[in-house]
């Protein structure tokens, strides 16, 4: 899971490991905007 | 869109698959409900969207009004969502589902037009609901000898929309584009069927 900016940051580095990705955007949302993903549901608060 | 949205996850992607070109990369969250983002999903090259929250349906729709080039496919576990309730279906020779939970897949073939259902529903609701909801077209003609016309046509369901009475892009809110009812819709190349509750837009598929 890729929900942290730093995840996707240092997605080249987890995917030698990783064998899939999913962005959980409900947590990158938030930890990236700062605010919450219920709020920010939507395409214009996709981080 | 912003030129600033999809930065994280475009990166995220693309780095992921320097490391490893076949990566598999797909997202979670409310964002896959959202026609624009999954959009922006697909042209940063992901494989999947994945809506996980009972609050936003897939939103097919954004498959052929936001990304026309993308054929899409069902592929993930059976719900059907019915108003406030999830609705289960198990029963034999029954293919179709409609999902709540549904995967996304961006470049797959819709085929089948509806996925085996499976079973981890929260609230299940018998087949027999299901039935009354959805009637003899998608459950019996799609899936039956009577389907003839509807496999003819290769429809698709391109638009589930939320069931969650206030949100934005409720079914329930939605109007049946003739009668100007809110229900179900769905859309059919040359043909319109009306159910209560739900929203669906059935398309023929891109190649066509």
């Amino acid at each position: 899971m890729i929900e942290i900016p730093r995840a996707a940051l240092t997605a080249d580095e987890i995917a030698k490991t990783a064998e899939f990705f999913s962005f959980g955007t409900n947590d990158l949302t938030p930890t990236t905007l700062v605010f919450s993903a219920m709020t920010s549901a939507d395409s214009s608060h996709l981080p | 869109m912003k030129q600033e949205w999809g930065q994280l996850v475009e990166m995220g992607t693309k780095k992921g698959r320097k490391s490893r070109p076949k990566l598999k990369v797909g997202i979670c969250g409310e964002h896959g409900g959202d026609p624009r983002s999954i959009d922006l999903c697909h042209r940063v090259g992901m494989d999947y969207v994945s809506c996980c929250s009972s609050y936003h349906c897939c939103e097919l729709l954004l498959a052929t009004e936001y990304t026309p080039a993308a054929r899409i496919s069902w592929t993930a576990t059976g719900y059907i969502v019915h108003a406030d309730t999830m609705a289960e279906v198990n029963r034999p020779g029954i293919t179709a589902v409609l999902s709540a939970d549904a995967n996304l897949e961006f470049g797959l073939d819709l085929r089948p037009f509806f996925v085996p259902i499976s079973t981890n529903c929260p609230t299940p609701v018998s087949s027999k609901a299901l039935e009354r909801i959805f009637g003899q077209y998608l459950l019996f003609k799609v899936n039956g000898e009577e389907s003839a016309d509807v496999i003819a046509g290769k429809p698709k369901v391109v638009c589930v929309r939320s069931f969650v009475p206030k949100e934005k892009n409720s079914a329930v809110l939605q109007s049946h584009p003739l009668s100007g009812q809110p229900g179900i819709s769905i859309h059919c190349p040359d043909k319109v069927f009306e159910f209560h509750f739900f929203s669906f837009i059935i398309r023929p598929p891109y190649a066509e």
